[in-house]
């Protein structure tokens, strides 16, 4: 069975007090019953023995009147309730004692030994021509009387020690269980998920101070494991979406590197299919004289074939096929105050630009006329999106420094930006948007081809392009431009 | 009266009974003072009685008297205190202890009457005191006065 440590210290306490009071009681009562029994025998032996020299010494014994005014004395004197003196068979008594008490031969050598309440003793007195004898009877009921006054007193002293035992044992398990009942609810609260309760014990007992700090402590320990726990759960979901977003770039990539890979095939065999075209078209039409029916036909043939040819090398530059770029480190501001100047020639007025163009960036490896058609390109595709040509395009540079790798490696960047406030893409036509032929809109308006071709230059120039768009506010293209390393300083130059 | 203070009213005077049964068979007679058949001591008073076992100092003629003290039974045991120094058994104690301390001279105690009549015998100036059956017994042994009579 559960009990309250108030309930057992209680209960140790009034087991032991069971046992001890009832012992100290009869030991104490025992003492002092000795105590006065053994005053009360000494005062009547040396009383009698007194009286007894003096009978022995005096003249009492020559007068019986001398005598029984000597015994009225011993009474009137002290607490005898009984004198006697047999002297030659002569018997003399007191008339001031107890009347009905009679000498029955007893010579008592204890308190209490008659059971009467009196005391009776019996001293020969030794005198020249004279047997005799005084015997005295002292009244035990005084004494007896005080015996009973110094227990009832001691019953009192000891029930009122039991009362304030009990009291004190109250008090004392009250406060000895308090902090450990306040631990525990403390400890439930914890248990329940409520970490920041703290398990003090506000107790001056050591040992319950011990364990609060200790439980405290532990406490405090757990508190930071859990915290520990939950951050590590929180980065491990933070690189799992990390690595299906790189699962998914990746398969993505693959995608448009295989469709480059087809697409470059078949643009080459296009491309050589369409060159005897064009060689004989032109050929034949430089041979016909002029006004020849079939001049018009073949000039026809001819612009097809060179359309045909346009196409054929924006597929082969998006497949980096296209062989003739020159990679070298360029500053890119300029390139795109170029590109700008040739985008604002085909954009509608209704277009707003915004360019931000640090000039203290570092350089990059590129084709500067490539990045232009990049630039133009991403351009296009903003405008076009915007609802009837009309919004805003935002065009900045930016140095970036990647200290952990995510969407692109570690290192230094200069960010190409494109931000407008087109329709936006859903995540669908965002997974499609750089394959070549990809377009949203209506069959005939757009090759598909433009998107393509930025993401082409952007391998070429080891760039990675990111994306965020979000459906009815807009989308924002950011091309990870490698930084160039910083050429060393010549040898001998100006500082 | 309370149960405890009954009981001992009952038990006491049985005690007294098994004492006085316990004791020899002379116990109902007299306790007497005895000394040697030849010693010069013939009389003793209460007073100088008491002083003699109290360990002071108590002279005959030019004598000084040695007092032996007798504990050959119970009763005599008790009859001493009461009737020879006439005072409880602590306070006598008390009173030997003191005595010792201060270097005085304690009655010596002999555990039987023999032994008592022994030494008397050789010791003229010695008192004691036994049963008045077996002083009269023994002619080495003179009684001088009566102590204590049943």
């Amino acid at each position: 069975m559960r009990t309250s440590i108030t309930t057992r210290i209680g209960t140790v306490v009034l087991v032991l007090h069971a046992l001890l009071l009832p012992a100290l009681y009869f030991g104490i009562s025992l003492v002092v019953e000795r105590s006065h029994a053994d005053v009360f025998v000494q005062h009547v032996r040396t009383y009698a023995r007194n009286l007894a020299e003096e009978l022995e010494n005096g003249t009492t014994l020559d007068s019986p009147q001398r005598a029984t005014d000597f015994l009225d004395l011993a009474i009137a004197h002290g607490d005898g309730v009984y004198a006697e003196l047999l002297d030659n068979d002569r018997s003399l008594r007191s008339s001031l004692g107890q009347p009905a008490l009679r000498w029955h031969g007893r010579n008592d050598l204890g308190f209490g030994a008659g059971g009467d309440g009196v005391h009776y003793l019996a001293l020969p007195i030794v005198r020249p021509g004279h047997t005799a004898e005084l015997r005295m009877g002292f009244d035990e009921g005084p004494t007896l009387a005080q015996i009973q006054r110094t227990r009832l007193h001691m019953l009192w002293a000891l029930g009122l020690y039991l009362a304030l035992a009990i009291a004190a044992t109250v008090v004392f398990g009250h406060r000895l269980a308090r902090p450990i009942v306040e631990l525990a609810r403390a400890a439930r609260r914890i248990a329940s998920g409520d970490y920041g309760q703290t398990l003090q014990l506000a107790s001056g007992v050591r040992e319950l101070h011990d364990v609060g700090r200790d439980l405290e402590n532990m406490r405090g320990e757990l508190v930071g494991v859990n915290q520990r726990l939950r951050a590590e759960i929180v980065e491990r979901e933070r690189a799992e979406v990390r690595r299906h977003e790189l699962e998914a770039r990746l398969r993505h990539r693959q995608r448009i590197e295989t469709i480059g890979t087809l697409a470059g095939g078949i643009a080459h065999e296009i491309n050589n299919a369409l060159l005897p075209i064009m060689l004989l078209a032109e050929s034949t039409l430089n041979d016909l004289p002029p006004g020849s029916p079939v001049r018009d036909d073949l000039a026809a043939i001819l612009s097809s074939a060179r359309r045909a040819k346009d196409i054929v090398v924006q597929v082969l530059t998006f497949s980096r096929e296209a062989g003739d770029a020159v990679m070298e480190p360029i500053e890119l501001a300029p390139a795109v105050r170029e590109a700008m100047r040739l985008f604002a020639l085909v954009a509608p007025s209704t277009v707003q630009v915004r360019l931000q163009l640090p000039e203290a960036l570092p350089r990059v490896r590129a084709d500067a006329a490539m990045l232009v058609q990049l630039l133009i390109n991403l351009c296009t595709n903003a405008y076009q999106a915007m609802p009837d040509g009309t919004g805003q395009l935002g065009v900045a540079l930016d140095h970036v420094r990647v200290d952990t790798a995510a969407v692109v490696p570690a290192g230094d960047y200069v960010v190409l930006s494109t931000t407008d406030t087109g329709h936006g893409m859903s995540a669908a036509t965002m997974e499609r948007i750089f394959e070549p032929f990809f377009t949203t809109r209506e069959v005939g308006r757009g090759t598909g081809l433009g998107l393509a071709v930025a993401h082409g230059i952007a391998e070429a120039f080891n760039a990675t392009i990111v994306v965020d768009s979000e459906l009815g506010v807009g989308s924002t293209f950011r091309v990870y431009l490698p930084a160039a390393p910083e050429p060393a300083p010549a040898l001998g130059a100006a500082p | 009266m309370t149960l405890a203070a009954r009981l001992r009213r009952l038990v006491r005077p049985l005690l007294v009974l098994l004492l006085a049964q316990a004791a020899p068979a002379h116990a109902d007679e007299r306790l007497v003072l005895v000394v040697a058949a030849n010693s010069p001591i013939t009389a003793l008073s209460s007073k100088e009685l008491h002083k003699l076992y109290l360990g002071l100092t108590v002279t005959v003629g030019e004598r000084r008297v040695r007092p032996l003290r007798n504990d050959a039974d119970a009763l005599m045991h008790e009859v001493f205190f009461q009737s020879i120094v006439s005072m409880s058994e602590p306070v006598y104690d008390r009173r030997m202890l003191a005595q010792a301390l201060q270097q005085g001279v304690l009655p010596p105690l002999l555990s039987s009457t023999r032994a008592v009549f022994d030494h008397l015998a050789l010791d003229p100036d010695a008192v004691s005191f036994a049963w008045a059956t077996d002083a009269e017994k023994d002619s080495r042994v003179r009684v001088i006065r009566l102590l204590w009579r049943r």
